[in-house]
């Protein structure tokens, strides 16, 4: 076939199918051998989370459907987050979001000083891509003003590995006890005990069930926990944190964006690979609305000084860009629908999409089913955005 | 060194291609290799591989190097078809300051440069993004294309459709994933059907979209006509299974556009 014909386009009624005779038969039945017959969505054990009755602290927190923006042009320099600039937009937003009269009140809602207080930071990204030194240092040092000791403060993620990788180590903070579920000692995954180390950070009293499965290799993925239909939420969650502060960066998942519900629910649970393909959605919204994560998580401080727009969540250069901005709420959805208008509004100005709407009931699934079970609100008509 | 040597050995003996190494290039020191195979990337990228496999990802060498004391990384996906490495390659060329110059599908953003060649994907990442990184990728890439000999196994025929020159404008898509990413206008038309094959062309001076698509079956071709006429312009091949495809017009105004708004 040469160019020519490749682009002559023959009229609808001249391409020489047989049209007619499937016109007023429902699709799917006028379409034998159709490869489109879309399986049913697995199943999860989301029911048994949403009957553990809610607590004070259950998302959306104190301030339903309320966000924070603060927009800075001088908190990126060199491609480089300014920690000072980043200090003075989390105060604004602290003192916006709470009405307090001064940062230490503001903090003190959220948290105490003999809690032991989490950050979920994002490092997959690496050095390109991560949760900023900027806003998570910034984070510590507004705490400490408020009367949190160094010592009950973690920084903690999935992996060990990607958190060093992204400098959260003991170097960049020191006296901040850095923790993960999968991660390594002396060079191994494995404990003199024989098993593997992670082994001891999964908590199995709480796990996500999906009627999916995937098994992992040990060459590729020494790390991995588990394969099989459990996911396990990590004893970091469940035990050895009081309170969670939830730090994503401000990324794409193609038309769907990766903040603080994806931060969450993949984060924090093992056994994601299977999760993504058929259920990328549902596991946002529904490991969000399991108790350790529900009724921990008590402000969301998403981190979009850097981030970007396209070939998320991985670090792509070209679509790396500046936002120039944080979002600070304590409900997730909220957070996230405010983050997807920007960057979709960021896509768009690029060409990668052309309109809000476009792709939107893909984009906001994750959302809508988070509202659903009572996580916050995607309705953006009913949310509060207060912006400098 | 002897456990440099073993590494060296190791990899050498898995992957099917060669890569970037002190013996191939002077000034090159290798701080750290990764692989991952299959479903591995996910410990790479995390959902981000849900992408690479749709476009049948097999294996993936990650190095971390300097040369001429630069901290590069250079990422070698290795594909299933030659289809698929161009395929992935294409949906991440985007707003390319040089295309398709100096090698033969290549393109250049700010720190990056990356190229498809065979069945690999190939990126190069400045890690320093301070310095003019053009001359020191140019020499990494063409030392990795003069290590891998190409071998056309014709199946990128349909590439030779379009224009000499098209990295950032033509896609190759064989799923939801890819769609969503190359033109997320059409991907809601194509979510019921599966295992089709698209070329897809962005015309870089209107914006508008055209394309050619191998559906799995006559009948996924022919669902794909009912379903979608009133969206496009369908002509049939005669084998009934690949269709080419262009937007209808708006009766009220312009043909769809990525960089319209509605």
């Amino acid at each position: 076939m040469d160019r020519r014909k490749f682009f002559r386009i023959a009229s609808a009624t001249g391409a020489g199918l047989a049209a007619g005779s499937l016109v007023g038969k429902p699709f799917a039945a006028a379409m034998p051998g159709w490869s489109g017959q879309q399986p049913a969505k697995p199943a999860t054990n989301i029911e048994e989370a949403l009957k553990i009755p809610r607590t004070k602290n259950s998302m959306p927190g104190l301030y339903p459907g309320k966000v924070v923006k603060i927009f800075n042009p001088d908190s990126v320099v060199n491609e480089t987050p300014v920690e000072s600039v980043a200090y003075d937009m989390l105060a604004q937003s602290m003192l916006l979001l709470t009405g307090a009269s001064n940062l230490k009140k503001a903090w003190r809602q959220f948290v105490g000083p003999k809690e032991i207080i989490g950050l979920k930071v994002n490092p997959i990204g690496g050095t390109l891509l991560s949760t900023s030194h900027a806003v998570v240092k910034s984070v510590i040092k507004q705490m400490e003003e408020a009367g949190i000791p160094k010592k009950n403060i973690v920084i903690w993620d999935r992996r060990g590995l990607q958190l060093e990788e992204a400098g959260f180590n003991a170097q960049n903070y020191p006296g901040i006890k850095m923790l993960s579920t999968e991660y390594q000692e002396n060079g191994s995954y494995y404990g003199a005990d024989g098993k593997l180390l992670s082994e001891h950070r999964i908590d199995k009293d709480w796990y996500y069930w999906a009627d999916c499965e995937q098994e992992y290799d040990d060459y590729t993925l020494p790390f991995m926990v588990n394969g099989g239909k459990y996911s396990y939420f990590s004893k970091v969650c469940t035990q050895e944190v009081d309170k969670i502060i939830n730090i994503p960066i401000m990324k794409n998942a193609g038309a769907a964006v990766t903040l603080c519900l994806k931060n969450l629910g993949f984060g924090v649970i093992t056994n994601t690979s299977r999760l993504h393909r058929d259920l990328w959605a549902e596991t946002c919204a529904q490991v969000c609305a399991f108790p350790p994560i529900r009724d921990k998580v008590v402000l969301h401080i998403a981190d979009g000084l850097i981030g970007c727009y396209d070939g998320g969540p991985g670090a792509n250069p070209q679509f790396i860009c500046q936002y120039n901005t944080i979002l600070v709420g304590t409900d997730p959805v909220a957070v996230d629908r405010i983050g997807h208008e920007i960057i979709i509004g960021r896509r768009i100005a690029e060409g990668r999409q052309q309109s809000q709407q476009e792709a939107a009931p893909r984009g906001l699934a994750k959302l809508q089913l988070a509202q659903e079970y009572g996580l916050g609100v995607a309705d953006i008509d009913k949310i509060q955005l207060i912006e400098n | 060194m002897f456990a440099q040597l073993c590494s060296f050995v190791l990899l050498q003996t898995i992957l099917p291609f060669n890569y970037l190494t002190p013996q191939s290039i002077e000034q090159i020191e290798i701080k750290n290799e990764r692989t991952f195979e299959g479903p591995g990337l996910y410990g790479f990228i995390n959902g981000g591989a849900d992408l690479f496999l749709e476009y049948g990802f097999q294996q993936l060498l990650e190095q971390r190097f300097a040369y001429q004391g630069i901290s590069f990384i250079a990422e070698y996906y290795l594909m299933d078809t030659q289809e698929h490495a161009y395929g992935i390659y294409s949906i991440h060329a985007f707003k390319c300051l040089r295309a398709d110059e100096r090698f033969p599908v290549e393109c250049l953003t700010p720190g990056l440069l990356q190229f498809y060649h065979d069945r690999l994907y190939v990126t190069l990442k400045c890690l320093d993004r301070t310095i003019d990184a053009l001359p020191y990728l140019d020499r990494l890439a063409a030392e990795i294309i003069a290590q891998n000999p190409y071998i056309d196994n014709t199946q990128m025929a349909g590439r030779s459709l379009f224009p000499a020159s098209h990295s950032g404008n033509l896609y190759y898509v064989c799923g939801d994933l890819g769609l969503s990413t190359a033109y997320i206008t059409w991907a809601e038309h194509f979510v019921p059907f599966q295992n089709y094959a698209m070329w897809l062309w962005i015309d870089p001076e209107t914006k508008q979209p055209a394309a050619q698509v191998r559906f799995a079956s006559a009948e996924d071709a022919k669902a794909f006509y009912v379903a979608n006429e009133k969206h496009f312009n369908i002509s049939v091949e005669q084998d009934t299974t690949t269709a080419v495809l262009l937007p209808k017009v708006p009766r009220e105004g312009r043909a769809e556009s990525p960089n319209g708004g509605t």
